[in-house]
């Protein structure tokens, strides 16, 4: 303490004050700075729309309304939540274990696939079986997917950030290669994969809207893999790897088995969401049926800060921004590029307070929050 | 020195905070006199229509042509309208019910690829009525609307037919698609009216967006003897028309009026108006002739094809060709081209 009262000068006890309260309530402040950031990028957004003619207010408030004023639009937000929790989670548990995964584009499409030829094409299956056997073929065919660029880096030593990305590209191709080809039901007159089976099919939780039983899903295994991470063995090995590779070896881990095991939980999470999303709520694969949940999940992990219960909130803010733009759209007449603008404007604000958060917590504490 | 920083940082936050928080109160002010004088001036029952998009707008085409028709009626018919842009497939469903549960009377979907979505959603709100720039209505709240898709391109072939002085013409699509063999054999069936020895070389480039695939193609039929060449292969056209232009070869455009690209060269466009389908829609529910349950499929007769102005070496005596073929087509005198195989392989 004396050193502080050296650095800041003449009115020490009001400072000291400050800073102890800072110390202490660590958690509260980057909390508030992430919403104050929210804010700010919503009232920047909000200086936007006002200059493209548009009342914010109104904007607002069918944002407000469309993503959790009415039924529906609750139900929407929900749903659109799924897949974005999957792929962030499959980002922040790469993250953790030291490895970069881009690719839960490409994996979710491929656990699409997984799914869909479980879901479409064994018959006569109990449902809860029938959808078991469906998600596992996803998380199967999503770590497969990762695993290319894994087996890469293991043996050769080659950048995954490159191979997990570039796999996105080819996932996207292949698939759409799928139903043009080989899935495409013959008496289907555009390019779409057959339809899953009734008894594949997710049930709906709330009458009336999207929301399907992918949502308990997704928060059961939410906490699973956060057990996993901080819980068991495997996943402190996986967190050392992250953390120091050099150390980790030393300390007697195997660093291919550690990889390998994180590479299966971050492809088969990202595979779970493609699986979700098809037994949920698209039934069959068409061209664009990743709404781009594979990339906004990395903004959701980062903006989580690859904690459990940031992920699930700020995956609830993508999904209400997702959601709630559209009906901005629909009633205010928001141009659907400002739109775009103001998510970016979100994103890039919320991790700039990342970032205030980290300085000010070493600034306070000596080390991160 | 740091701690300072990030002190002063966090007021600068809240500076900026307290700055802005009063500048955006202000501003939406205006607008709201707007809005809250709109319903006042409109006491009558307003017919509410909802159109969505799978483009931006200001895509230069199909969706711009579309949103266009959709506010001169607006305009016209003093409807409520709402438009959604840039929806993707995996979430036009959810755009849909939210429309359908808003309580518009129409909800119009603008792409091909929304057929399926519209007739899904339509069967759970038997109340609204869907429309769909599509193939299928299998309900009776639905109606779709396409275009033939081929009686443009055969109004190009009898313009190709007599213009032809090699009694070859190329043609570069897409794929070989079923759609793809009744344009070519309508164009070989336009041809062949004025012109029996006509041969047409087809080529296609697997891709909607390639223009350079789409112009080594057509330049390749141009050194095979070519000297007419008709691209419709989505962006790939252009390179089509890039092609005759460095051959200096004459071509035919489609969907658009491509005789910008080539004013001296492109001899006509075969136009797809896709605001059409709207206007139809719309006018349909309002005058109350519009079947629903149905898909319909508009051509040249229903104003939803017809020939851009042509080029100027065209001459009248073609011209009037053009139009007795068209009144043929209008009166349902052209036999429906197959869509299986090449005419002259049957």
């Amino acid at each position: 303490m004396s050193e502080l009262s050296v650095t800041i000068g003449k009115s020490p006890p009001l400072k000291e004050k400050a800073f102890l309260f800072a110390r202490k309530n660590m958690g509260l402040i980057s909390v508030l700075i992430s919403i104050l950031a929210i804010f700010l990028a919503l009232s920047i957004g909000a200086v936007l729309i006002a200059l493209a003619g548009i009342n914010p207010w109104e904007a607002t408030s069918y944002l407000i309304k469309g993503s959790f004023g009415n039924r529906y639009g609750f139900g929407e937000t929900l749903t659109r939540f799924v897949p974005l929790l999957f792929s962030s989670l499959s980002f922040a548990v790469a993250h953790k274990s030291g490895f970069f995964n881009v690719g839960a584009e490409g994996q979710l499409l491929l656990g699409a696939v997984g799914a869909l030829l479980v879901g479409a094409y064994i018959q006569g299956l109990h449902p809860v079986l029938h959808i078991t056997l469906s998600i596992l073929a996803g998380v199967l065919f999503g770590a497969m997917w990762v695993g290319i660029a894994g087996l890469l880096k293991i043996f050769l030593q080659s950048n995954e950030l490159i191979n997990t990305m570039m796999l996105n590209y080819i996932g996207v191709l292949f698939v759409e290669f799928l139903i043009h080809g080989p899935l495409k039901p013959a008496d289907s007159y555009l390019y779409v994969s057959s339809t899953i089976l009734p008894s594949a099919k997710l049930p709906i939780l709330l009458s009336k809207t999207p929301l399907h039983a992918g949502f308990l899903i997704s928060l059961v295994v939410t906490a699973g893999v956060f057990y996993l991470i901080y819980r068991t063995p495997i996943g402190y090995q996986m967190r050392t790897v992250g953390a120091n590779l050099k150390a980790a070896s030393y300390a007697g881990i195997s660093i291919a088995k550690v990889t390998i095991a994180a590479l299966f939980v971050t492809g088969g999470l990202a595979g779970m969401g493609g699986a979700i999303e098809l037994l949920g709520t698209q039934f069959k694969i068409i061209n664009g049926f990743s709404a781009g949940y594979g990339y906004d999940g990395i903004g959701v992990a980062v903006m989580g800060r690859y904690n459990p219960v940031g992920i699930v909130l700020s995956a609830l803010l993508f999904s209400v921004i997702r959601v709630g733009m559209g009906a901005a759209q629909r009633g205010a007449g928001v141009p659907f590029p400002l739109l775009n603008v103001i998510q970016g404007l979100i994103i890039v604000f919320v991790i700039a307070s990342g970032y205030l958060t980290n300085k000010l917590s070493e600034t306070v504490i000596g080390g991160r929050a | 020195m740091k701690k300072l920083s990030a002190l002063l940082l966090l007021v600068l936050i809240a500076g900026i905070l307290v700055a802005c928080a009063p500048k955006a109160t202000p501003t939406p002010e205006p607008p709201v006199a707007e809005t809250t004088a709109e319903p006042v001036a409109e006491p009558e029952e307003q017919l509410r229509v909802a159109v969505i998009f799978n483009t931006t707008i200001k895509d230069g085409g199909y969706a711009q042509a579309g949103y266009e028709s959709l506010m001169a009626m607006k305009d016209k018919y003093n409807l409520d309208v709402s438009y959604q842009e840039s929806v993707g497939d995996a979430n036009v469903k959810d755009v849909l019910r939210s429309y359908a549960a808003d309580g518009y009377d129409l909800v119009y979907a603008h792409e091909l690829y929304f057929t399926d979505a519209v007739n899904e959603v339509a069967a759970e709100f038997p109340d609204v009525k869907f429309g769909v720039t599509g193939y299928k209505a299998d309900f009776p709240n639905v109606v779709a609307l396409d275009a033939t898709n081929w009686q443009g391109v055969y109004l190009d072939g009898v313009v190709a037919g007599l213009m032809t002085k090699n009694n070859k013409i190329a043609m570069v699509t897409v794929s070989q698609s079923p759609t793809a063999f009744r344009m070519v054999n309508a164009m070989y069936m336009g041809a062949k009216l004025y012109n029996p020895d006509v041969e047409i070389i087809h080529l296609f480039t697997g891709s909607f967006d390639d223009v350079v695939k789409a112009k080594e193609m057509a330049t390749a039929a141009i050194k095979d003897g070519a000297d007419i060449v008709y691209g419709n292969c989505g962006m790939g056209t252009t390179g089509v028309i890039e092609a005759a232009k460095e051959n200096n070869t004459l071509a035919i455009g489609s969907v658009v009026d491509r005789s910008p690209l080539a004013p001296e060269l492109v001899l006509t466009s075969n136009i797809l108006d896709s605001g059409r389908y709207l206007t139809l829609a719309v006018e349909g529910m309002i005058n109350g002739d519009l079947e629903w349950g149905k898909a319909y499929i508009l051509g040249v007769k229903e104003g939803v094809e017809f020939l851009a102005p042509f080029n100027e070496i065209v001459s009248q005596d073609i011209i009037d060709k053009v139009e007795q073929a068209t009144q043929d087509l209008v009166d349902g005198k052209v036999e429906l081209p197959a869509n299986d195989n090449y005419l002259w392989l049957k």
